[in-house]
């Protein structure tokens, strides 16, 4: 009999303990104190606990830059404030972006504003990289950079020295238009649903934050939405053309616009209708696709060294003779761990050459290897050559030199 | 000697608390990721078999001397008792103990008396009989008690009906500030209604719409109901779209609460007792999101053409909602759990709960009112221009929100203020309690009336020579008194193995039913394939554990076989007898005037008759009192045609899960030796502590980092919600044994209860959830 009174006792105390709820454990949580500091000044003070994050301002930005962060690092030069790590949001600060910095029994941490140099952009085209609703991906994506480019040829501009972005937005409606909006440079909208989508869950207002949405654009593997957000001249121009060359009976309209820019310029893409490009085989006319290490901590690389690079490589292969009507480059990042990379370039299966990697193989693949090279802080990243395309090669030869391996030194 | 023996089961007993100490300590690691689990999971086993030898010893204890070779063994346990510091102690004074007990407490047992041959007492004097007529009245006296919880006394009249697409079509075109709200297809929706006797023509009641959340039926937002009517508002409740007795699947809009405002709204026969210039609507989670789209939908261009006034979003802060704060032209109040498992979704600088807050008091009738920081339980704006803003954080967890007294009282007295009721009950005066109480009470019951009807059926002629053909089998003894080491270690190897396969596997494979049946796991698709999205997780679990267990269970009858003929042969002794009468139980034997297949029958024939008597009771009480049987989340609901046909397509494999569980309660626990409370509790904890591990896992680790252990998981796929579903089911999943147990004890074979309960729990466990089967 007393057992069962112990057990049932033991019960009762049990569900006690359960129905008393989560009060007692606010005891665990240690309050922070997140100091910001703006150029060295102190600016405000804000307090975080695992339950709780803290909104941060925005900090005003000096002339001809951006505001690119919160960091804890104490110390960095101008120059490679771009690599400086900083929390993973602009506008809020959680305990786990500061735990690690938390030094012993201290009940603070200073957060620093960091500024990078304003880069200068002349389109931004913002893709839905939520694969199962928009039917896009990377691959269509490259595609697609590789067609607009053409395109920009034809009209007389020279895409290479251009500062075009095509960035992958991913995640909800609602979360994507709110991260675009907070960026604040997006051009055009690729892969979204209706006007009502981009008003009703988006939040947003049609003439205000969107100019205009058309649909019936299938780029990828859907019929989607094309989006106006800017109305600068290039940005008018190339979504004209994206109705153009991918809008409802475009398939006719775009072997009617390749060939007739293959008329004057050699085709670059491996679209079916640019075949009868003469001298050009199928495998040539395709984007030379560099991929990068894009976890810095670890190939030492960032975006505006691959910027720098891309910039370089462009000038190199110009003077090499490619033109900008006969090669299109592709910068890809890769992230994550070396296996999942390995993955990712063997099932993109179009990288000519991959930079900021040290152990990286490819099953069934020869590559050729470049050791040792300095990458940002780092002396011991190497350079793969994964295809044997005559200007993989000459890319890969370019990056012997010194000249070429200096993109990858920190400014 | 007898000092000595006590201190041995004392040490003993420690080890084994120990274990679970140790085990609780292994499952924190691995919730916090930190590799140290192994080895508190190998010190659980260490101290766990220390036990055991140390209960082998005391049982071959014949002098308070030990024999040498015990002696060496207990010194053994002794050095690896270190592991369990109090075991530790008892075994240094027993293990040195060489004096005899001066006292000698002699016991002396009791005279056995004479065992009178029990006489048969008639059926309506026997203790069945009794218990049955017991629980009927319980059943029914709870229910007629919850029932004058729910109308407040007798002051609010509660009564449910049907929204069709007709009705939405019938006044004023269906149009509420120009726009129209029609039912798109020819579905239903189910809704509840409590008016206040206060409210009439003369005098019209404010009204409040509410709508539960995702899973989640309108039964579930009682308290939300009672406290509102007994204040004086007229509530409409309505189950969401593919949830309860709601035939509409759909879930888009709002969720079908905007059909029903509209009707209401523009009714000018039916509702004259609502005033309609008061209209509120309060929703938690997912109905938290639909009556914020609500009141956006239906605001205007001002708080006077706003239909609702006010709006109370509880335990939803999605930014697609956030965006239509802007367009809300009603008081709201804004409230989110401190301790929200689902905050860790809402991470970035567009989507965390202070952002969200901000935007909340800030976007006010399409302004920015420029707030820089959020106070909580403090009210901004003005009430009367419908500028009125408030945030609560009441420190409970999301699925339990709802039933926290302090967050009920924030919503009745935002609606209390805002609708102007009038009502001198304060917010803190609750007595939803005594519903939620008396309903509970009722389920006790109504699962002890199924015990009794299948005692009391037992005793027919027709059913009772199924059990005596059983006798034979059922009462093969358990052949030997103390078991070996070895038994007992490969018996608590086993449980503990199935607990941690439980434990660890039921994530994986809610995940894996979200790939399995991607069109059963999507509210825009509509199937009869395994349409209950979140019960599609526990099928999978069910299907595979049961597996496990039955193949554990045989597969080590037949290794500890193999081993014993084997070491016999070594020892050139002759084989014990074996216990094979365990499985003797599981069979269904031939009576002297009826076969196999009669009594397979009979036994799934008083399966259904129990299944039906439980689900009759609880549609009567429902009839005559308006109330299920429920306590929270646990809740056997009146049968609808949608959920009875979604159930029969889950019960058959699930069925593999509840008669592994007979079976191994049964033929294995329940032939252990021990008395029947400890098999019971062995029996109960065996089946829950995986799933109660799942939940100390995730909650170590979100109360210590901020975010649940199963936030996402496998490719980003969202799974905190199948962990809110632990709650109930480990409740359950305690309660199984006992009720294997004693059906077996009653019908004397292993299928009856596993049948009965099978279907009484996944008939409960459904029609608590979401089913998407397009049936009208």
């Amino acid at each position: 009999m007393k057992k069962r009174i112990i057990v049932v006792l033991l019960l009762l105390a049990l569900c006690l303990l359960a129905m008393t709820g989560c009060s007692p454990v606010k005891g665990f949580e240690k309050d922070i104190q997140v100091i910001l500091e703006i150029n060295g000044v102190y600016s405000g003070v804000e307090t975080v606990n695992i339950f709780n994050n803290a909104v941060l301002p925005e900090p005003s930005t000096p002339e001809n830059k951006v505001f690119y962060g919160w960091t804890t690092q104490e110390n960095w030069n101008e120059e490679e404030a771009a690599s400086v790590p900083v929390i993973e949001n602009k506008g809020l600060v959680r305990f786990s972006d500061i735990k690690d910095a938390i030094r012993g029994a201290a009940q603070s941490v200073t957060l620093r504003a960091v500024f990078i140099p304003a880069p200068r952009r002349d389109l931004v085209i913002a893709w839905y990289s939520k694969e199962n609703t928009s039917g896009l991906n990377q691959s269509h994506i490259d595609t697609f950079q590789a067609k607009l480019y053409q395109y920009l040829a034809s009209r007389g501009y020279q895409p290479e020295g251009m500062s075009i972005l095509i960035r992958a937005y991913d995640g909800g409606v609602a979360d994507t238009c709110a991260a675009i909006s907070k960026d604040g440079d997006v051009d055009i909208m690729l892969g979204w649903s209706n006007s009502n989508n981009l008003t009703g869950t988006g939040g947003w207002t049609e003439g205000v934050d969107f100019a205009e949405n058309v649909g019936g654009i299938q780029v990828g593997d859907k019929e989607r939405y094309v989006a106006r957000i800017s109305d600068t001249e290039l940005c008018l121009k190339v979504y004209a053309w994206i109705q153009e060359a991918y809008g409802s009976g475009a398939a006719e309209t775009s072997a009617s616009d390749a060939s007739s820019v293959s008329a004057d310029t050699p085709s670059v893409t491996n679209v079916p209708s640019s075949s009868d490009h003469s001298g050009s085989t199928e495998q040539d006319s395709r984007p030379l696709v560099i991929g990068w290490y894009a976890k810095s901590e670890t190939s030492g690389l960032n975006a505006a060294m691959m910027e720098k690079f891309q910039a370089m490589l462009l000038t190199e292969l110009a003077n090499q003779g490619y033109t900008a009507d006969t090669m299109n480059i592709v910068i890809r990042p890769y992230e994550g761990k070396v296996a999942d990379v390995q993955d990712a370039v063997t099932k993109d299966g179009d990288v000519d050459v991959m930079v900021g990697m040290k152990a990286f193989a490819l099953e069934g693949v020869q590559m050729e290897v470049q050791e040792d090279v300095v990458m940002g802080e780092k002396s011991d990243r190497r350079i793969h050559r994964i295809s044997d395309r005559e200007v993989a090669k000459a890319v890969f030869e370019w990056l012997k030199t010194d000249d070429a391996r200096s993109a990858f030194k920190p400014d | 000697m007898y000092m000595k023996k006590k201190l041995m089961k004392a040490a003993a007993v420690c080890s084994y608390v120990f274990t679970g100490l140790w085990m609780i300590a292994a499952g924190c690691c691995y919730a916090l990721s930190n590799k140290l689990y192994w080895l508190f999971a190998i010190f659980a086993l260490i101290t766990l078999v220390n036990g055991f030898v140390i209960t082998d010893i005391r049982s071959k204890i014949k002098s308070v001397k030990l024999e040498k070779k015990e002696q060496s063994r207990y010194l053994f346990c002794l050095v690896l008792s270190i592991l369990c510091p109090p075991a530790f102690v008892l075994n240094c004074i027993a293990c040195f103990r060489t004096q005899d007990d001066e006292l000698v407490v002699i016991r002396q047992n009791a005279a056995v008396k004479d065992k009178k041959e029990k006489q048969e007492k008639p059926l309506l004097r026997s203790a069945r009989f009794i218990t049955l007529c017991v629980a009927l009245l319980t059943v029914f006296v709870s229910s007629f008690a919850a029932h004058i919880f729910e109308t407040s006394h007798f002051t609010v009249r509660v009564s449910d009906f049907t929204l069709t697409q007709e009705m939405t079509q019938q006044y004023n075109g269906g149009e509420i500030n120009g726009k129209k709200f029609i039912m798109p297809n020819d579905t239903t929706y189910a809704v509840t209604m409590y008016v206040p006797e206060t409210a009439s023509e003369e005098n019209p009641a404010p009204v409040v719409f509410v709508l539960p959340g995702f899973t989640r039926t309108k039964a579930t937002m009682a308290q939300y109901c009672i406290e509102l009517s007994r204040r004086g508002a007229v509530v409409f409740c309505s189950d969401p779209g593919g949830q309860g007795s709601t035939t509409e699947t759909s879930t888009t809009g709002a969720n079908g609460i905007e059909y029903l405002v509209q009707y209401v709204y523009n009714n000018t026969d039916d509702f004259k007792f609502c005033d309609k210039t008061r209209f509120g609507a309060v929703g938690h989670s997912a109905g938290g999101g639909n009556v914020c789209t609500l009141a956006a939908d239906m605001a205007g261009y001002s708080f006077k053409e706003s239909v609702i006034k006010a709006v109370y979003i509880s335990g939803y802060i999605k930014v697609s909602s956030a965006n239509k704060y802007t367009n809300l032209r009603c008081n709201a109040a804004l409230s989110y759990a401190y301790y929200d498992e689902g905050a860790f979704r809402y991470q970035t600088d567009s989507s965390a709960f202070e952002v969200v807050t901000r935007r909340f008091i800030n976007e006010v009738n399409g302004k920015d009112n420029g707030y820089d920081t959020v106070a909580f339980d403090y009210g901004y704006g003005d009430m009367s221009e419908g500028t009125y803003r408030i945030i609560h954080r009441e420190e409970i967890n999301h699925c339990f929100e709802m039933y926290d007294p302090i967050s009920i009282a924030n919503t009745v007295d935002f609606f209390n203020e805002t609708l102007n009721m009038q009502s001198g009950i304060p917010g803190n005066s609750q007595i939803w309690f005594g519903k939620e109480f008396f309903n509970g009470l009722a389920l006790a019951a109504a699962f002890t009336f199924m015990i009794a009807f299948c005692a009391v059926l037992m005793k027919l002629p027709f059913f009772a020579e199924m059990k005596e053909s059983q006798k034979a089998v059922s009462a093969v003894p358990v052949l030997k008194e103390h078991q070996t080491i070895s038994h007992k270690v490969i018996f608590w190897f086993c449980i503990i193995l199935t607990a941690v396969i439980a434990c660890l596997d039921y994530i994986p494979l809610a995940n894996l039913s979200i790939q399995i049946f991607p069109t059963g796991n999507s509210a825009s698709v509509f199937t009869f394939v395994f349409p209950a999205r979140m019960i599609n997780a526990i099928l999978l679990w069910a299907v595979i554990n049961g597996t496990i267990g039955l193949i554990i269970f045989f597969g080590t009858t037949l290794i500890e076989y193999a081993y014993e003929k084997a070491a016999s042969k070594a020892r050139g002794e002759a084989m014990e007898p074996f216990d094979w009468g365990k499985f003797k139980a599981i069979k269904i034997c031939r009576g002297e005037n009826s076969s196999v297949l009669v009594n397979t029958l009979k036994a799934v024939l008083l399966a259904l008759m129990m299944f039906a008597a439980f689900y009759l009771l609880v549609q009567i009480c429902f009839r005559l009192f308006h109330q299920d049987f429920r306590f929270m989340l646990i809740s056997a609901s009146p049968l609808n045609a949608r959920m009875f046909v979604t159930a029969w397509e889950y019960i058959p494999l699930v069925f593999i899960f509840y008669i592994s569980n007979s079976i191994r309660v049964n033929c294995s626990i329940g032939r252990e030796g021990w008395s029947e409370w400890k098999t019971l509790l062995v029996g109960a904890l065996a089946n829950s502590i995986g799933l109660a591990f799942i939940l100390l896992i995730n909650y170590v680790c979100y109360f210590s980092q901020g975010s649940p252990f199963y936030g996402y998981w496998g490719n980003g796929t969202e799974v905190w919600l199948y962990v809110n579903m632990v709650f109930a089911l480990v409740v359950m999943m305690f309660l199984l044994p006992i009720f294997n147990r004693l059906f077996y004890k009653l019908t004397g074979n292993v299928w009856t209860g596993a049948m009965a309960c099978c279907m009484i729990f996944i008939m409960m466990t459904i029609s608590a959830s979401v089913s998407y089967i397009p049936m009208y």
